[in-house]
C-alpha cells in the first residue's frame, strides 16, 4: 500500500503556517467560538476538516492531517486552540467517520465553516480512568425510550459545544458491554453546560461539565449498538494517545527557532548566549526532544493512513507516544523556559513557556501512569489497577 | 485494502475463533482454558475490557480489516460459535 507517497509534511505545515501567520496575532483574545470561526477560515484546517468529516482514507489523510495541526503551531496560533481542533479532528470526527451510520453527517458544513462545536465528554468528576465505573446512565423506559442522567466533567470544550459524543451505562451490571456510546445535540432539554472552569492550562479552549438531567435519548442518538460503547470507546483513546500530541510539534518547532534566534541576537559579557556551550547543549537538547515527538506522531500518522494494522491493534503504542511526548514535552518547557529569562514568564513577550500544557498532557487521554499499568499488562504482567 | 487483499484475508474458521479466544483470556488470567465452540464465554467471567478488547484487536489483524463496533455486543460474545457468525456477517456486509 502507498498511502503516504503524495504527502509531504513540511510542505504542508509551512502552507498551512503562512494562510495563518497574518492573522495568528487575533487569536486567543476574543470569544472561543469566534477564534474557532477563524481558525476554519484557513483553506488547509478546513481541508483536514472535510477529509475527517467524509472518512476519506488511502492517500496519506492523516498525515497530511497531522502536518496541518504543526501549521496552527508554527504560525503562533495559541497552544489552548491547536489541542482544540486536534482534540476534535483526531478525538471526535475521524473516529465517527468510521461508523457506518456517519452520524455527523447531518452536521458537516457546520462543522466546516466552525459555527459548529463538538466535545467528547467521557470524564465523570469520580475519575476517568475506569470508564466500567461511570455514573452516566441511560436507562430504558417501558415504551422503548431513553433517558439519560448523569454528570461528565472536565471536558474540553463543553461550555462553548453543540454536539456532545458522550458515553454512558446502559446496564447497570460491570461488564465491558455495559457501556453505549451516544451523540446529543447541547440544546435538548435536560442538557446543562456548566461554567467554564478557572483552568490554567491551554486556556484558549474552555473546560467544563456538562449535566444530563432526564435527557430523552432515542434509539438513533446512539452511535454505535447498545452496549459497544467500549469498542468505540478504544477507538476514540486510540486516535487520541496516537495523535493529539501534533498540536506540540509546531508549538516546539516554533520555539526551538526563536531559541536560535534569541541566543544568537543576545549578547551577555561581550558574547552571545549561544556562545557558551552550556547554553548551546540545552538548545540541542530542545531539537532532540522536538524531533522525538515530531518522528513518534508521524510515525503513528503514517501506520494509521497504510492501515496495515487495524486501529484497535495500536493501542499500547499508541499509549506510549503520548506518554513519551508528554513527557518530552514538559522537559523542553522546562530547559526552554530559562533560555529565555524572565520573558519566559511574561505572557505577552512573545516568549512565555506554557509549562502547565506540558503537565496538562500528562494528564489527559488517560493519565500516564494508568497508561503505563496498560503497556504492562500488555507485556503480561499481572499488574491490577 | 485491494480487492484482493479482502479475498485473501476474510475467511476465518470456528477453530481459529475459539484460538483467538483461549489465547485472549491466558494472556490476561494466566490460566489456559480450553474453549470450544460452543463454550459460554461470558458465563465464564473471564471476559474482562481488556480481553475483548485484545479479541476484537486479534480478529481485526486476523481477517485483515477493521470490524464495526456493532459487532461488540454480548450477544455475539455468548460463545466463539455466534462470535464466528457476526465476524462472517461483518465481513459479508462489508464486501458487499
Amino acid at each position: 500500500m502507498t498511502a503516504t507517497i503524495s504527502v509531504d509534511p513540511a510542505r504542508i505545515a509551512a502552507a498551512t503556517s503562512a494562510e495563518l501567520s497574518e492573522i495568528a496575532q487575533q487569536f486567543g483574545t476574543g470569544d472561543y467560538r469566534q477564534s474557532w470561526r477563524s481558525l476554519l477560515a484557513a483553506p488547509s484546517v478546513r481541508a483536514a476538516f472535510a477529509d475527517s468529516l467524509r472518512g476519506v482514507r488511502g492517500g496519506g489523510q492523516i498525515t497530511n492531517a497531522v502536518a496541518v495541526v504543526e501549521g496552527i503551531g508554527r504560525a503562533g496560533i495559541p497552544a489552548g486552540l491547536c489541542y482544540a481542533y486536534a482534540s476534535q479532528l483526531f478525538g471526535i470526527q475521524w473516529p465517527l467517520s468510521f461508523i457506518a451510520s456517519q452520524p455527523l453527517a447531518p452536521y458537516h458544513e457546520s462543522l466546516l465553516d466552525g459555527s459548529l462545536l463538538l466535545c467528547h465528554a467521557l470524564t465523570e468528576e469520580t475519575g476517568g480512568s475506569d470508564p466500567l465505573s461511570m455514573r452516566t446512565a441511560a436507562t430504558r423506559s417501558a415504551d422503548g425510550s431513553w433517558q439519560l442522567n448523569g454528570r461528565k466533567a472536565y471536558v474540553t470544550a463543553a461550555p462553548a459545544a453543540d454536539l456532545v459524543l458522550t458515553f454512558a451505562r446502559t446496564d447497570a451490571a460491570r461488564h465491558p458491554f455495559a457501556l453505549s456510546s451516544l451523540l446529543i445535540p447541547a440544546d435538548r432539554p435536560g442538557v446543562v453546560r456548566g461554567e467554564p472552569f478557572a483552568k490554567l492550562a491551554l486556556t484558549e479552549v474552555p473546560m467544563g461539565a456538562i449535566d444530563f438531567d432526564g435527557v430523552s435519548v432515542t434509539d438513533a442518538d446512539f452511535v454505535s449498538d447498545e452496549g459497544s460503547g467500549l469498542a468505540f470507546l478504544t477507538a476514540t483513546t486510540t486516535w487520541e494517545r496516537a495523535l493529539l500530541m501534533s498540536y506540540a510539534i509546531g508549538i516546539m518547532g516554533r520555539t526551538l527557532e526563536q531559541a536560535t534566534e534569541w541566543l544568537t541576537s543576545r549578547e551577555q559579557f561581550g558574547h552571545p548566549l549561544g556562545s557558551s556551550p552550556l547554553v548551546a547543549s540545552r538548545v540541542a537538547d530542545l531539537a532532540i526532544l522536538a524531533h522525538r515527538v515530531r518522528s513518534l506522531v508521524y510515525d503513528m500518522a503514517r501506520r494509521i493512513d497504510d492501515e496495515s494494522t487495524p486501529l484497535r491493534s495500536l493501542s499500547t503504542d499508541a499509549a506510549m507516544v503520548k506518554i513519551s511526548c508528554a513527557q518530552d514535552l514538559l522537559q523542553f518547557q522546562t530547559i526552554a523556559g530559562p533560555l529565555f529569562g524572565a520573558r519566559a514568564v511574561i505572557a505577552d513577550s512573545g516568549f512565555a513557556i506554557d509549562a502547565s500544557g506540558a503537565i496538562a498532557a500528562s494528564i489527559y487521554a488517560g493519565t500516564n501512569d494508568l497508561l503505563r499499568i496498560m503497556i504492562a499488562r500488555d507485556l503480561g504482567l499481572p499488574v491490577e489497577n | 485494502m485491494t480487492q484482493q487483499d479482502s479475498q485473501v484475508s476474510t475467511t476465518i474458521t470456528v477453530e481459529e475463533v475459539c484460538a483467538i479466544v483461549s489465547a485472549a483470556i491466558a494472556r490476561r488470567s494466566g490460566r489456559a482454558e480450553t474453549v470450544e465452540p460452543d463454550t459460554e464465554v461470558l458465563l465464564t467471567g473471564l471476559l474482562d475490557s481488556l480481553t475483548l478488547v485484545n479479541i476484537v484487536a486479534e480478529l481485526e489483524e486476523r481477517v485483515g480489516q477493521r470490524l464495526p463496533e456493532n459487532l461488540v455486543v454480548a450477544r455475539n460474545f455468548r460463545t466463539p460459535t455466534t462470535l464466528h457468525a457476526a465476524v462472517g456477517d461483518a465481513l459479508g456486509v462489508q464486501s458487499r
